[in-house]
């Protein structure tokens, strides 16, 4: 029990670390960009190909689904739409990103911490907090909304094209089944889900790579431990967010 | 490294998930990006399965889409968006109809034939249609009780049936269909065999046709005087029959009058002094005649033979 709370009042306090240190950004403003580049634009293929598949899949699972003859066709768009929209565009890039956002994040500041980076940079003066975490987790807090749009966009065509090419069901009743479940909200609930994805999956990540040590074998234990926390917090905030905001 | 600076690069992300976030913003809400659009507003009651994004059609064709349903006090506010459209005419009515079975509904235009239009953001007159399911809901109560004792009905008759073909019924069945099977085969045979004189016959039919067709055209004169006879007299015979009918009524009236004892015929039939008075008249003369035969003297005393003579 002294255990979680030390681990959760080093988070916090890393936390803090990095907000009281954000009106800095002149200093990690090139990081900033770099991150967001990592994080963001080179995440989008994996992204993309994710969501257009989750939509595909989901077209045909449902069209298999629903077999009873009084239910139009245009369900299965308002069934995929909506689905996406709420749920999966957010969550499955999120688990596919704490593997390969998340995972890269630990290693590098594992890496500095246990090669005493860290403090050589505190020793030059630089605020490490700063300088390696606040960018990360602003650069995921901004990046994953995109990701989010990107993914949606990519699994409502996904499930389309996918509709249109097996037969399930045509372009017109995808959309009719769509436009009919659509509401902007849903975009919203959506949005604020993949900011907090962003954040968690950066934030879990900065701390477990920031406060790694044991050399090699103690940075994969992080990045194993960042990995698998990240996705159980973005299950629960994604239960938590779903309770609180629908 | 690259021909981009990253931060051009994250910029361009950016803006191009603000720029498709836009787009799809637009697409899923059914907004067209060119041509003229406009919207109206109505108010419903209800508005049971109407959200937003809700299909609204005009002569089966989708003109727009609903952008807006809000409360207002006791009533909902919809908003609709029209496109590619010139307008919807003054006096036209909205209605909420279901389009399936399962209580889909969409909001219906019905167009009216006024000339003008509704301008843009004005309203239409909203109407809420129940539709079958409403019906059900309705009639729900009063019919399901005759269904289940149709359904009863049904049961029992068809174990009936079910026991009539069991029990024999079968077989009986069976032995009537053989029985039908060889009527029609016996007629077949008949059809066949009689086959020529059946032509023979119709043949002889045909000419006799002819003969009378002949007949008439060869005999039109006659037949046409003869028609004017006949007609003039069944003329004859419709005055006749007036007159008879007039003289049934006088026979009706006299045989009232008779019957109640008017006129003097009437009173001989009703009064019966008459009767009385001719009977014991009719008894005196046998009392007479009986005297007369047994002492004719009696009548002749004063009588002298010369006087008889």
């Amino acid at each position: 029990m002294s255990k979680l709370l030390n681990e959760l009042g080093r988070y916090c306090r890393l936390l803090y670390e990095a907000l009281r240190s954000s009106t800095e950004f002149s200093k990690y403003r090139k990081n900033l960009i770099n991150e967001m580049i990592k994080t963001g634009y080179d995440s989008l293929p994996i992204v993309i190909l994710a969501g257009f598949f989750t939509g595909a899949v989901m077209t045909i699972q449902t069209a298999y689904q629903l077999v009873a003859a009084f239910i139009p066709a245009s369900t299965i768009g308002a069934i995929v739409t909506q689905s996406l929209l709420i749920e999966l565009a957010a969550v499955i890039p999120a688990l596919v990103l704490s593997g390969r956002v998340g995972a890269r994040i630990t290693t590098e500041l594992g890496t500095m911490s246990v090669s005493e980076q860290i403090d050589a940079l505190e020793s030059m003066g630089f605020n490490s907090v700063t300088f390696l975490v606040m960018p990360r987790i602003i650069a995921g807090v901004l990046m994953f909304p995109v990701i989010y749009i990107a993914a949606s966009v990519a699994g409502i065509g996904g499930g389309l094209l996918a509709g249109w090419v097996t037969g399930a069901l045509s372009v017109s009743d995808y959309m009719i089944g769509s436009r009919s479940v659509f509401l902007p909200w849903d975009v919203m609930f959506g949005i604020v889900k993949s900011f907090v994805f962003g954040f968690i999956i950066t934030s879990i990540a900065c701390y477990k790579g920031y406060y790694a040590s044991g050399g090699a074998e103690g940075v994969g234990n992080a990045t194993t431990q960042a990995t698998v926390l990240s996705c159980i917090y973005i299950l629960l905030a994604d239960f938590s967010l779903a309770a609180l905001l629908l | 490294m690259n021909r981009y600076s990253n931060e051009i690069k994250v910029g361009i992300t950016i803006i191009a998930a603000i720029l498709v976030a836009f787009v799809g913003f637009r697409i899923l809400q059914d907004i067209p990006f060119f041509g003229r659009t406009f919207s109206l507003h109505t108010y419903y009651e209800r508005v049971d399965g109407i959200s937003p994004g809700a299909t609204v059609y005009m002569s089966g064709v989708k003109v727009g889409s609903v952008r807006q349903v809000q409360l207002v006090g006791d009533s909902v506010r919809v908003d609709m968006g029209f496109s590619d459209l010139e307008g919807i005419p003054k006096g036209s009515l909205a209605v909420i109809e279901a389009t399936d079975l399962l209580g889909t509904r969409a909001i219906v235009i019905r167009k009216s034939t006024q000339p003008e239009f509704i301008e843009d953001g004005g309203y239409i007159k909203g109407e809420f249609d129940e539709g079958i399911a409403g019906q059900f809901r309705q009639y729900g109560d009063e019919i399901v009780p005759k269904i289940s004792e149709s359904t009863e009905h049904i049961g029992s008759f068809m174990a009936e049936l079910d026991m009539l073909l069991k029990d024999g019924g079968r077989q009986n069945l069976d032995g009537i269909f053989a029985n039908l099977n060889r009527t029609t085969t016996n007629i077949d045979r008949l059809v066949e065999e009689k086959h020529s004189e059946l032509a023979e016959s119709v043949d002889r039919f045909n000419s006799i046709l002819a003969n009378v067709d002949t007949l008439s055209a060869d005999r039109k004169e006659q037949v046409d005087t003869v028609l004017v006879n006949l007609e003039e007299t069944t003329e004859e015979m419709k005055q006749l029959t007036r007159e008879l009918n007039q003289l049934s009524a006088g026979l009706n009236e006299t045989v009232y009058k008779l019957n109640h004892g008017e006129g003097s015929l009437g009173r001989m039939l009703n009064d019966p002094s008459l009767y009385n008075n001719l009977d014991s008249l009719a008894y005196g003369l046998n009392n007479a005649v009986k005297k007369l035969n047994e002492d004719p003297r009696h009548f002749l005393k004063h009588m002298r033979l010369v006087d008889i003579f």
